[in-house]
């Protein structure tokens, strides 16, 4: 079935084909952003935030979704797949984090901000952490115990060793 | 009654890596945390049996700072061990 020209302007058996017969719902929705994201021109003035705006709730919204992917008992090696989505959706969401700074400073505050920082501290252990979540997590179902040192005993050390930088 | 915080290894880089006053608001966060985890906590979404909790900080030119933190209550019942930070900025 030749289904003509795809989005991207490719024709279908390139790697990117025809939205909603190959390719599932969330990654054609997070090539869609990804796309705006980079796309975007300099965001200036009330247009740039509103749409701004809309894009973030859609990025937001889509975060809920793949989220619902890992289940109700945590990450474990079955998720595997998914972690490439999750990076490539926290990219993302960095690079409106950093158009919606430009805006607020240029005046035009972004509605739903926030909502994107929390889905980008949500996103973190899967898209970063995700090794080291699946050990622990096989270790808790298999109801092994972990190491862990007093909090106090961690900032005293900290306050006295090399600091980070800014 | 407020909890004990043990800091899993990869905790306490995450911890160890923030500069201040990053460092400042999470200590913030992880003590408002240990005075009541189950008011402000409900089911991760990632670690298995975990909590999540998160904490927004107001900074200047209207811009938030949101801490996040995911731990297990420890089998003691007095200790809270946190297995992940993270931080996440808006300025």
């Amino acid at each position: 079935m030749d289904v003509g020209p795809n989005l991207w302007g490719t024709r279908p058996g390139s790697r990117r084909v025809y939205c909603g017969i190959m390719v599932s719902a969330l990654e054609c929705h997070l090539a869609l952003l990804e796309r705006e994201a980079l796309n975007r021109p300099t965001p200036s003035g009330s247009e740039g935030a509103d749409r701004l705006d809309e894009v973030i709730a859609l990025h937001v919204g889509l975060y809920e979704v793949m989220e619902r992917r890992v289940g109700p008992n945590g990450l474990s090696d079955a998720h595997r797949t998914l972690v490439p989505m999750f990076r490539r959706w926290l990219a993302t969401a960095r690079l409106f984090v950093a158009d919606a700074r430009d805006l607020r400073a240029a005046g035009r505050p972004v509605v739903g901000v926030d909502d994107l920082l929390r889905a980008i501290n949500r996103a973190k252990p899967i898209a970063e952490d995700f090794e080291h979540i699946v050990t622990l997590n096989g270790r808790v179902a298999r109801g092994q115990g972990g190491s862990y040192r007093p909090l106090a005993g961690v900032v005293d050390e900290l306050r006295t060793g090399p600091q980070p930088p800014r | 009654m407020s909890y004990e915080l043990g800091l899993s290894p990869l905790a306490e880089r995450q911890l160890a890596g923030q500069p201040e006053p990053l460092r400042s608001f999470t200590l913030d966060a992880l003590n408002r945390l240990a005075g009541a985890p189950a008011s402000l906590s409900r089911p991760s979404a990632s670690i298995t049996r975990g909590q999540f909790a998160e904490f927004r900080f107001d900074l200047d030119r209207g811009t938030s700072l949101w801490v996040a933190v995911t731990f297990l209550y420890g089998a003691d019942e007095q200790t809270l061990h946190v297995e992940h930070i993270a931080v996440e900025f808006g300025g």
